[in-house]
């Protein structure tokens, strides 16, 4: 059975399926990072006392990832930018470096957890420990999920754009969708866990 | 959405310019050691503009059908209710006292 309006608006939501799908999963990503984020604020205002952050994290290390991030958000708004030119060597320039920087920032992420782990910084040390390792975890199993569905779009999942390019364009736009709202997320945790 | 025309690219590289700008103004505003209140403001208002900037060009918002924002608009308040319940929970308390134990520890194991 074939799936109804994948590249067709759909005329009662004006939207396709799919992007309805991903912001319909998207508002109940706000909820799972919300409840971890509202744990963070009860336990912070309810502690006795609470650990200069940025003391014990490493600020250089959250900006460069930050940077990173941001990059690799521009890089996949700009493949599908590349997609809408019909330009597929233009799209997988830039999925290739959005690709690059997921794989970045998690290998800095792993750099700044084995710099924890040896100091003997763990998530059982402090509530303080626990929530990063949690919050920052689990932002890092969506950058993996991201990369995996970003790896299949840019090699075997392009061949649907020979035929049918547009339906290949609407998954790489919900595809960015995602991805930017796993950059979103990133940017309150910086400040929330490493700044303030 | 925002099609491919070379205003379109233009604008996410400006956008994509202004983030970064407003990365550094997060790290330079923390570096500058406020009072705990204005800090916390002054963090979360930059984030905030930043998840706009995101949210409206990159993900396209600015131009998409009314179903989207309002969807998002319900999950932003059902989000502050989780927000404002927890910290009513708290509200009886003053900060640092949370888990204070509310009798003598010592006394009741005698």
């Amino acid at each position: 059975m074939e799936i109804p309006y994948t590249a067709e608006i759909r005329p009662d939501t004006g939207l396709t399926n799919p992007k309805l799908g991903i912001w319909l999963f998207l508002a109940s990503e706000v909820m799972l990072f919300g409840s971890l984020f509202a744990s963070y604020v009860l336990l912070r205002i309810g502690a006795p006392s609470w650990p200069v952050q940025s003391a014990v994290l490493s600020v250089p290390l959250a900006t460069l990832n930050t940077v990173i991030l941001i990059a690799s958000s521009a890089t996949m708004v700009l493949a599908l930018a590349a997609l809408r030119r019909r330009s597929l060597p233009g799209y997988r320039l830039y999925m290739g470096l959005t690709i690059l920087g997921g794989l970045l920032f998690l290998v800095v992420k792993a750099v700044e957890y084995g710099d924890k782990v040896s100091a003997g910084l763990l998530p059982s040390t402090s509530n303080f420990l626990g929530m990063y390792f949690t919050l920052t975890g689990l932002h890092a199993l969506h950058v993996v999920a991201g990369l995996v569905v970003n790896l299949f779009l840019w090699l075997p999942g392009a061949a649907m754009w020979r035929t049918e390019p547009a339906r290949f364009a609407g998954r790489v736009e919900v595809a960015g969708i995602y991805w930017h709202f796993v950059d979103l997320v990133w940017i309150f945790l910086f400040p929330v866990l490493y700044l303030l | 959405m925002t099609r491919d025309t070379a205003g379109g690219v233009r604008a996410y590289l400006v956008v994509f310019g202004a983030l970064l700008a407003l990365t550094v103004a997060t790290v330079g505003a923390a570096s500058l050691h406020m009072a705990s209140a204005r800090a916390v403001t002054v963090g979360l208002a930059i984030a905030c503009v930043k998840a706009s900037l995101v949210a409206l060009y990159f993900m396209h918002l600015r131009h998409e059908r009314a179903l989207v924002p309002a969807m998002l608009a319900l999950t932003g308040v059902i989000f502050a209710g989780l927000i404002a319940l927890t910290l009513a929970s708290e509200a009886g308390h003053m900060p640092g006292t949370r888990f204070a134990p509310a009798f003598d520890v010592t006394e009741e194991a005698r």
